[in-house]
């Protein structure tokens, strides 16, 4: 699958939910599948996030190397619905502790 | 013949479909739309004032139908946890999905072969998602387990899923032009 070179360095533009400055004590980690496409899983992070293509296709192939990626962190109550819009796209996702 | 879906001068998502493929993709929502009613307590017509009042409970157990279960998987390790989540959100992602399928339905049934399907972006995102649902589930059908499985290599034409197979490519291939499409 041919993947468009990357126009902005994605460390430079770690916007987003990165959650504000209390421990953020959940993650939503989504784990690879053999089924949706790389393009389609860097669009969900796009789209659904609002991340970068950069960081989006750097969390794409996370998933896609490493088995899984932590793609938000935060408040347990945000995590389940980043979760939840996940499983809406079809993606495998769940909810963790963040040292879990 | 295969015929992309692309984003026009006007940024609409254009496609045409043969009468056979349409009439493949019917076959699939419809299905999909069976499927969604399946293992479901409040069925597809939900109590109107219990949902608006956000009260109506789903199901606390992990679907039997393993399609079903690649559609809503646990969201957490502990089965306490993940049926308290399920509870909590499975109708209304069972909603969305249902929700989904049947406006592409709704396109297609008046469908003639040659007719242009012109998407605006939020139209687009509902087909891709309801597309790519449908390969979800018949990946379950195919059992394709891993990265590096070609279910072409291993289910020979005299398997009764072979023609599957192709459709699950083609899927596979709506699912990227979209993407392309709605990304420019």
């Amino acid at each position: 699958m041919s993947v468009a070179p990357v126009e902005v360095d994605p460390e430079a533009v770690e916007e987003t939910r990165s959650a504000p400055l209390q421990d953020p004590v959940w993650v939503t980690v989504v784990w690879n599948d053999p089924v949706n496409l790389m393009s389609y899983v860097t669009y969900v992070f796009m789209t659904y996030f609002g991340y970068s293509k950069g960081k989006a296709e750097r969390l794409m192939r996370e998933v896609h190397n490493l088995g899984k990626a932590t793609v938000s962190s935060g408040g347990r109550e945000q995590m389940e619905k980043d979760v939840a819009a996940m499983h809406g796209y079809g993606l495998w996702a769940t909810v963790q502790r963040q040292d879990g | 013949m295969l015929q992309p879906f692309e984003a026009d001068r006007t940024g609409r998502i254009v496609g045409v479909f043969t009468d056979g493929q349409a009439g493949v993709l019917r076959f699939l929502l419809t299905g999909q739309l069976a499927l969604l009613d399946e293992e479901d307590p409040l069925g597809s017509d939900p109590d109107p004032l219990a949902a608006a009042l956000g009260i109506a409970d789903g199901p606390v157990k992990k679907p039997d139908n393993p399609a079903l279960a690649r559609l809503f998987p646990n969201a957490y390790e502990d089965a306490d946890e993940a049926g308290e989540f399920r509870r909590l959100t499975e109708p209304d992602l069972r909603e969305g999905k249902r929700a989904a399928a049947r406006q592409v339905l709704a396109v297609l049934e008046g469908y003639a072969a040659g007719d242009e399907v012109s998407l605006d972006a939020e139209q687009a995102r509902v087909w891709l998602g309801a597309v790519n649902d449908i390969r979800l589930v018949l990946a379950v059908w195919l059992e394709i387990e891993d990265d590096d499985d070609d279910p072409f290599e291993r289910i020979k034409p005299e398997d009764d899923r072979y023609e599957i197979v192709a459709i699950y490519h083609w899927l596979g291939a709506l699912v990227e032009w979209l993407v392309e499409a709605l990304m420019g």
